[in-house]
């Protein structure tokens, strides 16, 4: 993030003619790539002046944060809810198979998820059909939270801390096969060296 | 991985990273696929809502960036 991609940005912004709003395809991308992009996005609040220089550590680290959280809950949306939510007849409104959606309830963070996703009411009809949980209020009660936000405090971290198990999980394995392969290597080697 | 929506823009193909409405304005946030340097706000046009158009001035661009930021921290 530099003042050279600030200046590029604003030109691209404040130039170029009207177009239609509308996607032209979809693309499958890394997380981090397009968490990366939101952060530099972010980061230029430093350039513009409402973040001080030294503030903005603590920024990238609360937006790379923020965008963990924001992807598991879209994905949380895209595996459990969209399947399960349906059009009314008249094709006005929606309904949800709470059922359905249920049935992706498993876990304290699914819980979550799905409140993100839906809010206190529709979730509570969600967890009438999950047998180990019951609603919301149920929730926080037998969990210690005071009320909702001290909730999403902590789910929020959980989550975070969630993906940095799961990324040193991934760089562990990827040591473990550079080892292994290593080692056939050097076997391969010593035993083209014959002693 | 993540699934993201592609726009073409002045011929370069750009994903949607973010889409806020703030007071009747909604501002839509692009990275370039293939430039990580290279990003672009727009907001639909208040008229015909199918349409998107440049932003005023810098300080829209700045007002648009520190909505972004806001809504990242508040998640």
């Amino acid at each position: 993030m530099d003042k050279q991609t600030y200046e590029k940005m604003l030109k691209n912004s404040t130039q170029g003619k009207r177009q239609k709003s509308t996607s032209s395809s979809y693309l499958r991308v890394k997380k981090e790539h397009f968490k990366n992009a939101v952060i530099t996005l972010c980061c230029f609040s430093a350039i513009i002046g409402a973040v001080t220089m030294t503030g903005i550590n603590a920024l990238r680290k609360a937006v790379d944060e923020a965008v963990q959280v924001g992807t598991s809950i879209e994905e949380f949306k895209k595996e459990a809810i969209n399947e399960n939510t349906h059009r009314t007849q008249d094709g006005q409104h929606y309904w949800y198979d709470y059922d359905s959606i249920g049935e992706h309830v498993k876990t304290d963070e699914d819980v979550y998820l799905l409140y993100r996703n839906l809010g206190t009411t529709q979730t509570n009809k969600v967890l009438e059909t999950v047998d180990s949980y019951n609603s919301i209020e149920n929730f926080l009660e037998t969990h210690n939270f005071e009320n909702t936000n001290d909730w999403t405090k902590t789910a929020n971290k959980q989550i975070i801390m969630q993906n940095e198990i799961e990324q040193k999980q991934q760089e562990v394995n990827k040591m473990t096969e550079e080892h292994q392969l290593n080692s056939a290597q050097n076997e391969n080697n010593n035993a083209l060296g014959g002693k | 991985m993540k699934d993201v929506e592609i726009y073409t823009i002045d011929d370069k193909e750009y994903m949607l990273l973010n889409k806020i409405t703030k007071n009747e304005d909604t501002y839509l946030y692009f990275s370039n696929v293939h430039e990580g340097n290279d990003f672009i706000i727009r907001k639909l046009d208040k008229e015909d809502n199918e349409y998107m158009i440049p932003l005023n001035d810098e300080d829209e661009v700045k007002k648009a960036i520190l909505l972004l930021t806001n809504k990242q921290l508040e998640a």
